[in-house]
């Protein structure tokens, strides 16, 4: 070969050689890693808004979360307490609700503000924030939690900077665990006015968090507030520098970046993974210990199948009592979780509320277990001796449920039931429920505020579909549930709560399947992630070693 | 080369092409639409969560028009397409774009504007914003798809052909159908999980990961490294086109009198394939390659979504989970015209490049 040709090689091996070498050693962000402490978490369904009228799924309540507060907040027990608002009484007629504000409460720097600073939040913040919520031109999806129960003229009044009056058309018990809700958060009108349609993206509140920047599913990064109100034992809150919210939609490739240290938390089980961090009894498997935490605590999230009990078909199995009872009874719950859920979730065999709320005693409910003599028992009296006659059953489901049904329907043929079950999209299945074209379907109610209320709910006859899915209309029931909402008395009501569960156990309207709980791993060097039933993930208090 | 010919007959030509690209991309456009408003969903009542009341889902459903007739939806979003448009004057304060006034009538204008895409269901930003931010990641994907196709298909097709049926040109034309015949989102899962995880601490590679994404400290970085798999994973299939072509155009080339004549005067072996039969070898490959560019944007959805590349592949199919029409429907729009777009231009091309191909 000639010259020019050696030449002419080795030029192109060196420009080659050095673009390999460029795009392996260009890492340098890996040295600064250490130095701030920054929680990664991934939320595999994206967020959607950062404006908390919008805060209806769990990605968006836990960003909304770390940005923003109300005037209440829940402990780890559930309990009700102080946030913005450092007291409150309730009238005795059950219908006001005055609340005192703490006065050292001041919004993020931004912009939005005079000279950028983020000023004081008064009782009218509060007003304009809820009323926002209830505005038609807004559109909340959080609307139905003040409409048609706060007074029609004046629901929201601001006495003074640091009074705050709600005023409610009738008395609502579980009104204090509403406000709980990140809907109720509190946001300054200079952001909104400011921002405009751009403010789900732009968020400004009091949070322990200040909004730095969001590459739409892609990345959310948040940097400390070092304005921010609450303390810890005399120490200021927040303990991180940082939150980077990942959006891998992929939950196996979010565990593998789990695996990798690239992300320090992951929630929820998917069954790609679960066997790898758990073992079949629901315990971290050993070789992930010294890697990894694990944190399972009761989710007020129940599993059901649901029923449509208007039975628009002329011949549907479902239509006798006995039959749906049976159909409770002929199943194994406990072999169910642990097959398949590795025991993360109780079996269901109590009513519809599940456990995960301290303050509510339900020992005296009997519900489901697993009898299938009893089952066969009740489908003779029927009129179905093992289910000879019965019509086949179709289950409408989405496939992150199909192996749930799958176990359940083959334990159900062998006491003679017969069913099919059809695969649905996630969107379609919640689109046929509401219109009532779903006879049955795999369903499930997470509590939107800590109270049995929140469950009962389902079942209230006046209520459409939301949430009435199952369309269940019974007058008792019904009247439990209005006499319920005006009581006082917790132990009364909550005597009245279980009567209802019973009524549900008996009329059978669902299929019971688990009380779910949440599962989070994270890696160990974080500390002070708290359990709560109702599945948010706090991070004011969260460390990073 | 055939002689540059721009007549009257290739205007007209390109013309009548353009002509006809439009009514394909108004039909794409009726048929996406209709299909979208027969399915069982309602995408106003997937914008809420678990809970809403009903009146509030059906003023968010007035809202963006799903209450009325297929027809007038139909007719309402090809008004908000067209450059040329109609807008009643009631409306005018509240309209979200820009606007030139040609004609004014007692109700209604007729404006000129940029096509108006609406916007996002879920997230109420404008299809537009979200499609330029998608856009440029997957053309950037298809582009070093291509690049790296072509990297490793034109050697391996020149080295075939200089050594026609010997063992090394029956392996490259066995690996490069094989490669064919992966499907994209299998080497790219099969990629993903070799380079990606199980080698990560050789390669430095993630399973997946934008090109443009926030780094550890919040600020945002470009991370280039992300781009390699997925546009290996999405090259593999073109090399076994491009190895083909190059090998078939070599040879037929290389078996010609001016070759004969090149290496008679006693020029380089290197000199005759690489400056003499692969300049003119290229022709076939070129067309070949724009034809395939089109394709790319397919096979770009697969990957997309294997590595979570935040481009156009993964917004659609997002879109479409969550019903969110507007950024399916533009998404579709934009997708459909490069298809158009690029076969237009491969007409014109050979046309150009081949005196042979008339534009009668």
């Amino acid at each position: 070969m000639s010259l020019n040709m050696d030449k002419h090689n080795q030029f192109l091996n060196f420009v080659f050689f050095t673009l390999l070498l460029c795009a392996f050693a260009c890492n340098p962000q890996d040295s600064n890693r250490e130095k701030v402490k920054v929680l990664h978490y991934n939320q595999h369904r994206g967020i959607s808004s950062l404006d908390p009228a919008f805060a209806r799924s769990q990605a968006n309540i836990w960003a909304i979360d770390h940005l923003y507060n109300g005037l209440v907040q829940l402990d780890e027990q559930l309990n009700v307490k102080p946030a913005i608002a450092k007291s409150w009484s309730i009238s005795p007629n059950g219908k006001d609700y005055t609340f005192t504000l703490n006065s050292n409460v001041y919004f993020h720097k931004n912009v939005c503000f005079e000279d950028s600073i983020g000023r004081k939040v008064t009782a009218k913040d509060f007003v304009y924030s809820f009323n926002r919520v209830i505005d038609k031109e807004v559109s909340s999806p959080g609307s139905w939690i003040f409409n048609g129960k706060v007074d029609s003229v004046q629901p929201f009044q601001a006495i003074n900077d640091t009074t705050f009056v709600l005023k409610l058309l009738e008395p609502f018990r579980p009104m204090l665990g509403i406000l709980t809700m990140q809907y109720c958060s509190v946001v300054p009108k200079e952001a909104i006015e400011f921002y405009g349609k751009t403010f789900r993206a732009n968020p400004v509140g009091t949070g322990a968090f200040k909004f730095k920047k969001w590459l739409e599913n892609q990345s959310m990064f948040l940097i400390k507030n070092d304005n921010y109100f609450e303390k810890l034992n005399g120490e200021q809150l927040p303990f991180l520098d940082g939150v980077r919210i990942s959006f891998i939609g992929d939950r196996k490739t979010a565990y593998l970046e789990l695996m990798n240290s690239k992300l320090d938390l992951i929630s929820g089980l998917e069954s790609s993974y679960v066997n790898e961090l758990l073992t079949e009894d629901g315990e971290l498997q050993p070789s992930q210990a010294k890697h990894l935490q694990f944190l399972k605590s009761p989710y007020l999230n129940t599993e059901y199948l649901g029923i449509n009990m208007e039975f628009k078909e002329e011949t549907s199995a479902l239509k006798l009592k006995k039959v749906r009872q049976a159909l409770n009874f002929g199943f194994d719950r406990a072999q169910m979780q642990a097959a398949l859920r590795n025991n993360v979730g109780k079996p269901a065999n109590k009513g519809f509320i599940p456990r995960g709320l301290p303050a509510h005693n339900f020992s005296e409910v009997k519900g489901f277990n697993y009898d299938p003599n009893k089952a066969l028992g009740l489908l003779s009296e029927a009129g179905y001796p093992n289910g000879k006659g019965l019509p086949e059953i179709k289950l409408l489901t989405n496939k992150d449920y199909l192996d749930l049904c799958t176990f359940i329907t083959r334990q159900w043929e062998d006491i003679g039931i017969k069913s099919k079950i059809e695969l649905v999209e996630s969107a379609t299945l919640r689109s046929m429920m509401r219109k009532s074209q779903a006879p049955f379907f795999r369903g499930s109610w997470i509590a939107d505020y800590p109270d049995g209320e929140s469950f009962l709910t389902v079942f209230y006859g006046g209520n459409p579909a939301p949430p009435n899915y199952t369309h269940f209309k019974n007058a008792t029931f019904d009247q439990l549930y209005e006499e319920a909402l005006k009581e006082n008395n917790d132990s009364i009501r909550y005597t009245k709560y279980n009567q209802m569960d019973k009524i549900l156990i008996e009329e059978a309207p669902v299929i019971f399947l688990f009380y779910d709980e949440t599962a989070v791993f994270a890696t160990k060097n974080i500390s002070g992630l708290s359990k709560n039933a109702i599945n948010l993930l706090s991070l004011k208090a969260v460390r990073k070693d | 080369m055939a002689s540059s010919n721009i007549s009257l007959g290739m205007i007209a030509f390109l013309l009548r092409k353009l002509f006809y690209g439009f009514f394909v991309l108004v039909l794409v456009i009726i048929l996406i639409s209709s299909v979208i408003y027969l399915a069982p969903v309602d995408p106003a009542r997937l914008t809420f969560g678990q809970r809403s009341d009903a009146k509030t889902v059906e003023a968010k459903r007035e809202k963006l028009g799903l209450d009325q007739p297929l027809y007038v939806q139909l007719g309402s979003y090809l008004n908000d397409l067209s450059p040329l448009s109609k807008i009643k004057i009631a409306d005018e304060q509240e309209l979200p774009y820009e606007y030139l006034s040609l004609l004014t009538f007692s109700e209604s204008k007729m404006v000129l504007k940029w096509p108006y895409l609406r916007e996002s269901f879920q997230t109420g930003r404008s299809v537009s914003a979200v499609l330029r931010e998608a856009i440029p990641k997957t053309i950037i994907l298809a582009f070093s798809a291509i690049g790296i196709a072509m990297l490793i298909g034109i050697p391996l097709g020149v080295m075939a052909s200089l050594k026609p049926n010997s063992l090394f040109d029956n392996s490259a034309v066995v690996l490069s159908v094989i490669g064919f015949s992966v499907p994209s989102y299998v080497s790219a899962m099969i990629l993903a999980l070799v380079f990606g995880y199980l080698l990560h601490d050789y390669t430095g590679l993630e399973t997946q990961g934008a090109i443009f994404d926030l780094d550890d400290l919040g600020d945002e970085r470009y991370f280039w490294k992300n781009l390699i798999l997925p546009a290996i994973a999405l090259g593999i299939r073109p090399v076994a086109i491009i190895t083909q072509l190059t090998r078939s155009a070599m040879l037929d080339v290389l078996s010609q009198d001016f070759i004969r004549t090149a290496k008679a005067k006693g020029l380089s072996k290197f000199k005759v394939v690489f400056k003499h039969a692969l300049r003119n070898a290229m022709n076939p490959v070129t067309t070949a390659i724009s034809g395939w560019f089109a394709s790319l944007l397919a096979g770009a959805f697969f990957v997309e979504n294997v590595f979570r590349f935040n481009g156009l592949g993964q917004l659609t199919v997002n879109a479409m989970l969550t019903y969110d029409i507007p950024v399916v429907l533009g998404a579709v729009l934009f997708t459909a015209s490069i298809f158009v777009l690029i076969n237009i231009l491969v007409d014109v091309l050979y046309a150009y490049l081949d005196p042979r191909v008339t534009v009668s």
